[in-house]
């Protein structure tokens, strides 16, 4: 594909956004602690969280399903994970001077380090968020290969993604992961501040696929 | 249902504390693991809020039934995978009640015929989005009905009777036999 030629992000700046990837990976506990309250609540920018596993998302997906077909259950759980992926998009756009500051005393990583994860340009931030979907247990180690602004276009390699990992026994025949595929089309409207694109999953581990892979498309004219 | 109250909380406690030092989150390869499955965190505003309006939308008033079916099995799910068959009933329901908190749900206490729940996160997503002054917690209430039926051999149901997103300062459920 053509797309696939000029898109393609060049090695030596893949290593630098992995490199964001693993520093947000490694400090995200100092920003945010999955540990509950002694009061049994998680909480980050107010909003209440919660562990769930995979079973009850399984479960879910099942009930979603008979009780509203299969294009429905797709539709809406896509729909969630849009919401979803808008919310940490926000969350993480940008790490100020101040945090950063407080994050040298937290974790003893030195500033050189620490400035990546100022989330310069949209790349940047939508590394340090597949940095955080691996510390909230969403996704293995997932990099994006391919990448334009304008016009909107990017494919995203995930791998061990816990949607494809709570529904491979259910012999699917199609890719599985309409809420992750519903995260990624948030965020990339957010950090690309673009309100038309699309998200396809081109390829998926519950399949049988070594890991899953996401295709985003969007009108070069599609900001809000 | 004859139940030692003080037990339960002694226990609940102790296994919350247990898991909380964990400090467990994804780890390198993105696996999440508590008490041997994989686990994620996810917002109670689009999971657990915003599902059941959703719902609602698409199936009426049998979308909290839906919800709660969906908690019954899970709730059964965790009685099967993680009791100890010479586990006496108070330690396993403390240490479930100590999970559940763990995940979110905050304190959750049980007396004979009542459980509470000091803040459940759907309700408190549901009265923060103003997505409605009305019963919310489907999902627990069949998480908890679930467990309660496989611990005590017998089906029980939990029927909410005050949430926290009508106003209330905590959510109340009645527990049916």
């Amino acid at each position: 594909m053509k797309e696939d030629e000029t898109f393609l992000i060049e090695e030596n700046k893949k290593k630098e956004l992995l490199e964001i990837r693993d520093t947000f990976y490694k400090t995200a506990k100092f920003i945010f602690s999955i540990v509950p309250s002694e009061k049994g609540i998680i909480e980050f920018h107010d909003r209440r969280l919660v562990l769930l596993n995979t079973s009850t998302f399984s479960k879910i997906h099942e009930s979603l399903e008979r009780v509203l077909g299969a294009p429905m259950r797709k539709q809406l759980l896509f729909k969630f994970g849009e919401k979803a992926g808008k919310d940490i998009a926000n969350m993480f756009l940008h790490v100020s001077k101040t945090e950063i500051l407080k994050l040298i005393i937290k974790t003893h990583f030195d500033l050189k380090t620490l400035e990546k994860l100022k989330g310069n340009t949209s790349l940047e931030i939508a590394h340090k968020i597949l940095g955080y979907g691996k510390y909230a247990g969403w996704i293995g180690n997932s990099e994006i290969t391919h990448f334009s602004e304008k016009p909107p276009y990017a494919r995203i390699i995930v791998s061990n993604s816990f949607e494809s990992y709570a529904l491979k026994n259910n012999s699917p025949s199609q890719p599985v992961c309409n809420f992750f595929s519903g995260v990624v089309n948030g965020i990339m409207k957010v950090i690309l501040n673009n309100d038309h694109v699309a998200t396809e999953e081109v390829s998926c581990a519950a399949l049988g696929n070594e890991y899953c892979e996401f295709i985003v498309r969007g009108a070069e004219n599609g900001n809000k | 249902m004859e139940i030692n109250e003080g037990k339960i909380n002694k226990i609940k406690k102790s296994e919350f504390e247990r898991l909380c030092s964990l400090n467990a989150h994804g780890d390198e390869n993105g696996n999440f693991t508590v008490n041997g499955k994989r686990i994620m965190l996810l917002g109670a505003d689009y999971f657990m809020a915003q599902i059941l309006k959703t719902l609602k939308e698409y199936t009426g008033p049998s979308a909290g039934a839906v919800l709660y079916n969906i908690g019954v099995e899970i709730g059964k799910e965790y009685f099967s995978e993680h009791v100890k068959e010479d586990e006496d009933k108070e330690t396993s329901l403390g240490k479930f009640l100590g999970f559940l908190m763990f995940s979110g749900y905050s304190e959750i206490t049980i007396s004979e015929n009542k459980i509470f729940i000091a803040s459940s996160p759907t309700a408190f997503m549901t009265k923060k989005l103003g997505l409605g002054a009305h019963k919310s917690c489907y999902y627990i209430a069949g998480v908890l009905a679930g467990f309660l039926s496989k611990l005590f051999g017998k089906h029980i149901d939990i029927r909410e009777i005050k949430c926290l997103a009508e106003g209330n300062e905590k959510c109340e459920f009645e527990i049916i036999e």
